[in-house]
C-alpha cells in the first residue's frame, strides 16, 4: 500500500489535528505545536489507497479545515502550512527540507 | 550571472555588496528621499548648530577639472566607545560604507565601583546627516529602552583622510527643549557594528567535510561573484565573527546508540564542548556540524538552544547538505548562515509577524532567512535572485537591535522577557566586588499559600577584610529587590516607608563572616506583590559602599492555589490595604487600620488553626508587646498604651510552638523568642525569661549546625 508522508509545518499551537483520506480518518494528533526555528510541528506517515484520493485536514480549535486531491504515486510528500486561518498544501516529490 | 530585476528594491544601489558609499552619496540619497516624499525630511528637528549653514542637500554643481584628485576620506560608520566611570556608551554609526542603513544606535553600560552592567539601548531611526568638508554631523531623536530625559542626540565626527587614524565621535544628548544633556566622547573601535566569538565544532562521524567557503559565481545568483565563508558572510552584514581557537571533534558517543542527534543531546554537547559557554547573555555562539538529526535527513539545521538562556547554539546536518559539488556547497553556506541567523533572533522571512513586536511578513525576501522552497516562483527563482545577504530589515536588526533582543542568551527566541532578561536585573558583565548576595526562603518547596505574607532571607558574604554596609533591607534604599510575576511583569519592591540611615561600615572577617536580614516583601507602595498564584522570581541588587552593584541569585518561589474554602476565606481576609500595612508595620493600634485589625480578628476567631493565623498572632503579639503612642491633635495630647505582656506572651507562644512547621525563618523565630523573653522580664517572671533565653540559644546552635551541614 502506498504511504503518504505528511508534514505539519507552520501555524499550529497546542492543536488537535485530524486527517482524513477519502471518507476514512487516517490520523489524529493532539497538542500539535510548531517549532518556529524549523517551521515544523509534526510528521506523519499515512497508508493511502493507490491512485488519487482526497486529503482533508481539520483543526477544530482554530475552526479551520481544508482538503486537496493527492496521489502518493506522483507526490508522496505533503507539507501543510496554516497561516491566518488559511491552509496551504505543498504536494512534493521529495520532503520539503526543514531548517 | 546577475539575474535580478534592476527595478526592484532588492537591487538598488544601496543594496550593492561590492561598493562602499561615501557619506556625501548617502546625504544625497537622503535629500532625494525627502524630495520624493514631498517633504524636507521626516527626521526630528536638528539641534541648533551654526555649522549646519552648509547644507547637504544642494545639488552638485558642475565641477571644473582639478589638477589633483581629492584625497579620499575614511567612512565615519562603525563602532565607537566612551570610557571612564559612570556611564559608558557604545555607539554604532551606520551612515556610509557598505549597505548603509542610515541609522544610529547605542548601548549604555553602567560602571559602578568594581562592576559593569548593561543599562539600556537606543536607536535613532531617522537621523539627519549634515556633511561638511571636514565634519559629519548627525542629528535625530532616539527610541530608548528607558524613559530618556534628553532624547535628542547630536553626533559630530571629524572626517579624516584614509591614511590618518579614525577620529572619535562626540555625542551630545539634548532635552526636547534643546537643553544640553550628557556628553560622551567615543573613541573609534571597529568598522564592525558587533563582534561575536564564533566556535565551530564537528562530530567524529561526519562523512563529508565541514564547510569552508563557496564561490557565489559557481551557479546563477543575484549578486556579484565572490568567495564567501560563514565569517565573510556575516562581515558583509557588519558583524565581525572572531573564530575561537578551539575546534573540538565530538565523539559519536554523545549522540547516543541511535547515532542520531536530538535537541537535548545537542544542548548537552554544547555545554561540554563550547569553550565560551556560560548561561548568561554574551556575544558568543556555537555551531556544530553533525551527520543526522532524529527528525531525519530532511532537517538541514536547527537552532536547538531553546532552554535556559537561549540562542547560544545551533547545529547543521550533513546528511542533507553534505558534499563537495557546487549546489551542495551553496546549500551548506546557506544553512550554516541561516541557523546562526536564528541565534541573532531572526525569524524566517514569512514568519516575521510572529515576532514580539511583530513585523510585516516578507515571503518574497531574497534573504538568508527565507526558504527557497517557499519563495514565489520556487527554488530556482530564489537562487537566481539571491545575492547571499540578509534583507534590509534584518540588517537593521543585526546592526541596531536593542542589545537584549539580539545578544545570544538575551531575550528568548521570538518572545518577550522574564526577570533574568529584565534590564534592571541583568547579570553583571563584570563583577570584581568580592561580594556575594543570596536570597532564600525557608518554606518547604519554596512555596507560599495564597495570601501568605512573603518573607525572604537575604545574606551577604564576601572576602575577608572587605568593607560593607549592613543595610540589607530595602527600607534603607541600599538594596533593590526585583519581583518577576507569573505573567512576566517585573516590579521593584517599594517599601511603604523609606528609612534614612547614617553611613556605617562593617568589615567582613572571622567575627562577621556574613550579614543577614529578613525582608517582608509582600506589601509595599504598589500594593500586594504576590497577589496571584503561580511562579515568581526574585533578585536583589546590593549597592556596596564603593559603588559596586552586586547581583543576588534568582530565587524561584511559587504561590499555591487555595485548596479549601478555609484557604480562600483566609486569603480574602488577608488581602486588603489595611492588612498589608499591618503586616508591613508588624501590627499597629492605629484607628486608620481598624478594618485590617478586625479582619485579622476574624481569622483568629474562625480559622484559629489555619497556618496563616500564625502570622496574625505574630504581628498582634509583637505589636501588643510594645508601647504604642497615639497623638490627639485636637486635644494636643499623646496617649501611651503600655505593653500588654501577658497577652503578647500568649500570642507569641502560639507562634513559637508552630514556627518551624509553618516555615518561619530563623531570624523571625529569634525575634519572637526575644519578644517573649522581654515580656516575661517586664512582668517580673525572671525564670520564664531565662527559660526563653535558653530556648533562643538552643535554636541558634541548631541553626548554626544546620548551616554547617548545608
Amino acid at each position: 500500500m502506498p504511504v503518504l508522508h505528511i508534514d505539519l509545518r507552520d501555524g499550529f499551537n497546542h492543536d488537535d489535528v485530524i486527517l482524513y483520506l477519502g471518507d476514512r480518518e487516517a490520523a489524529r494528533r493532539s497538542g500539535v505545536t510548531t517549532d518556529l526555528t524549523i517551521s515544523h510541528a509534526a510528521s506523519l506517515e499515512v497508508p493511502a489507497p493507490a491512485g488519487p484520493s482526497t486529503l482533508r485536514i481539520e483543526v477544530p480549535e482554530q475552526h479551520v479545515w481544508s482538503s486537496t486531491d493527492v496521489d502518493p504515486a506522483e507526490t508522496p510528500f505533503v507539507a501543510i502550512f496554516l497561516r491566518d486561518r488559511q491552509i496551504s498544501f505543498h504536494k512534493l516529490k521529495e520532503a520539503m527540507p526543514m531548517l | 550571472m546577475n539575474r535580478a530585476d534592476p527595478t526592484t528594491a532588492e537591487t538598488n544601489f544601496l543594496s550593492a555588496t561590492d561598493r562602499e558609499l561615501s557619506v556625501e552619496e548617502v546625504a544625497e540619497i537622503q535629500a532625494l528621499d525627502a524630495t520624493m516624499a514631498g517633504t524636507e525630511s521626516s527626521a526630528p528637528p536638528a539641534a541648533e548648530s551654526s555649522e549646519t549653514a552648509i547644507t547637504e542637500i544642494e545639488p552638485k554643481p558642475h565641477k571644473l577639472p582639478t589638477p589633483f584628485p581629492p584625497l579620499p576620506r575614511r567612512p565615519v560608520s562603525g563602532r565607537y566607545r566612551s570610557g571612564g566611570m559612570g556611564f559608558q556608551l557604545e555607539l554604532r554609526v551606520d551612515v556610509d560604507g557598505r549597505r548603509p542603513m542610515r541609522k544610529v544606535s547605542g548601548d549604555v553600560y553602567q560602571v559602578s565601583g568594581s562592576t559593569v552592567s548593561y543599562f539600556g539601548s537606543f536607536v535613532v531611526d531617522a537621523p539627519v546627516l549634515t556633511v561638511l568638508p571636514n565634519l559629519v554631523i548627525i542629528n535625530g531623536i532616539g527610541r530608548y529602552t528607558w524613559s530618556a530625559g534628553a532624547p535628542k542626540i547630536r553626533i559630530s565626527i571629524p572626517r579624516t583622510f584614509v591614511f590618518a587614524p579614525p577620529a572619535p565621535a562626540t555625542v551630545q544628548f539634548f532635552t526636547l527643549t534643546n537643553q544640553p544633556g550628557a556628553l560622551h566622547v567615543c573613541q573609534y573601535v571597529s568598522a564592525y557594528f558587533r563582534t561575536v566569538q564564533y566556535e565551530l565544532d564537528k562530530v567524529a562521524d561526519l562523512t563529508t567535510p565541514v564547510f569552508d567557503q563557496y564561490n557565489t559565481g559557481s551557479l546563477p545568483s543575484g549578486g556579484p561573484a565572490r568567495n564567501l565563508s560563514v565569517i565573510s558572510g556575516y562581515a558583509e552584514s557588519g558583524v565581525e565573527f572572531q573564530a575561537t581557537s578551539r575546534n573540538d571533534v565530538i565523539p559519536n558517543t554523545e549522540e547516543g546508540a541511535d547515532a542520531l542527534w536530538n535537541n537535548s543531546e545537542l544542548h548537552d554537547s554544547m555545554e561540554r564542548h563550547f569553550s565560551q559557554w556560560r548561561d548568561i547573555p554574551q556575544w558568543a555562539v556555537w555551531e556544530v556540524a553533525c551527520q543526522e538529526h532524529v527528525l531525519g535527513t530532511g532537517l538541514y539545521g536547527i537552532m536547538f538552544d531553546q532552554q535556559g538562556k537561549q540562542r547560544q547554539g545551533c547545529a547543521v546536518f550533513h546528511a542533507g547538505i553534505g558534499g563537495t559539488t557546487s549546489d551542495k556547497l551553496r546549500l551548506q553556506l546557506y544553512t550554516y548562515v541561516h541557523e546562526l541567523g536564528h541565534c541573532f533572533n531572526l525569524l524566517h522571512s514569512w514568519q516575521k509577524s510572529l515576532a514580539t513586536p511583530p513585523q510585516a511578513d516578507r515571503p518574497a525576501a531574497l534573504s538568508w532567512m527565507n526558504y527557497p522552497w517557499l519563495y514565489p516562483g520556487g527554488p530556482s527563482a530564489f537562487w537566481n535572485g539571491f545575492a547571499f545577504q540578509f534583507d534590509e530589515p534584518e540588517i537593521i536588526h543585526i546592526r541596531h537591535a536593542f542589545r537584549n533582543d539580539i545578544i545570544m542568551g538575551g531575550s528568548n527566541f521570538a518572545v518577550g522577557s522574564a526577570l533574568d532578561n529584565s534590564q534592571a536585573f541583568d547579570e553583571n558583565l563584570e563583577d570584581n566586588s568580592g561580594l556575594k548576595v543570596e536570597l532564600s526562603v525557608e518554606k518547604s518547596g519554596k512555596s507560599f499559600l495564597f495570601g501568605e505574607p512573603a518573607y525572604v532571607k537575604i545574606k551577604l558574604t564576601g572576602r575577608e577584610g572587605r568593607t560593607v554596609h549592613p543595610y540589607l533591607h530595602p527600607n534603607f534604599g541600599l538594596v533593590q529587590l526585583g519581583i518577576c510575576k507569573p505573567n512576566g511583569d517585573v516590579m521593584v519592591y517599594r517599601p511603604l516607608m523609606d528609612h534614612c540611615v547614617m553611613g556605617q561600615a562593617v568589615t567582613l572577617g572571622p567575627e562577621n563572616p556574613s550579614l543577614e536580614d529578613v525582608i517582608y516583601c509582600g506589601y509595599g507602595k504598589d500594593g500586594f506583590y504576590f497577589d496571584r498564584t503561580g511562579f515568581y522570581q526574585l533578585r536583589a541588587i546590593y549597592n556596596a559602599p564603593d559603588g559596586s552593584r552586586v547581583m543576588s541569585n534568582i530565587l524561584h518561589v511559587r504561590v499555591r492555589h487555595p485548596v479549601s474554602v478555609a484557604d480562600e476565606d483566609v486569603a480574602d481576609l488577608f488581602f486588603g490595604q489595611d492588612q498589608g500595612t499591618l503586616l508591613y508595620l508588624q501590627g499597629s493600634d492605629s484607628e486608620f487600620l481598624k478594618h485590617g485589625n478586625e479582619c485579622f480578628d476574624i481569622v483568629l476567631e474562625k480559622h484559629a488553626s489555619h497556618p496563616l493565623a500564625t502570622y496574625v498572632r505574630l504581628i498582634k503579639g509583637l505589636n501588643i508587646g510594645r508601647v504604642f503612642k497615639t497623638i490627639d491633635t485636637k486635644e494636643r495630647k499623646i496617649y501611651v498604651r503600655k505593653p500588654q505582656s501577658e497577652e503578647s506572651v500568649k500570642l507569641l507562644s502560639g507562634v513559637a510552638d508552630v514556627a518551624e512547621s509553618v516555615g518561619l525563618d530563623a531570624i523571625t523565630i529569634d525575634t519572637v523568642n526575644q519578644s517573649i523573653a522581654d515580656a516575661h522580664l517586664r512582668s517580673g517572671n525572671k525564670a520564664a525569661a531565662e527559660a526563653t533565653q535558653k530556648r533562643i540559644k538552643t535554636h541558634a546552635k541548631k541553626t548554626l549546625a544546620g548551616a554547617k551541614v548545608a
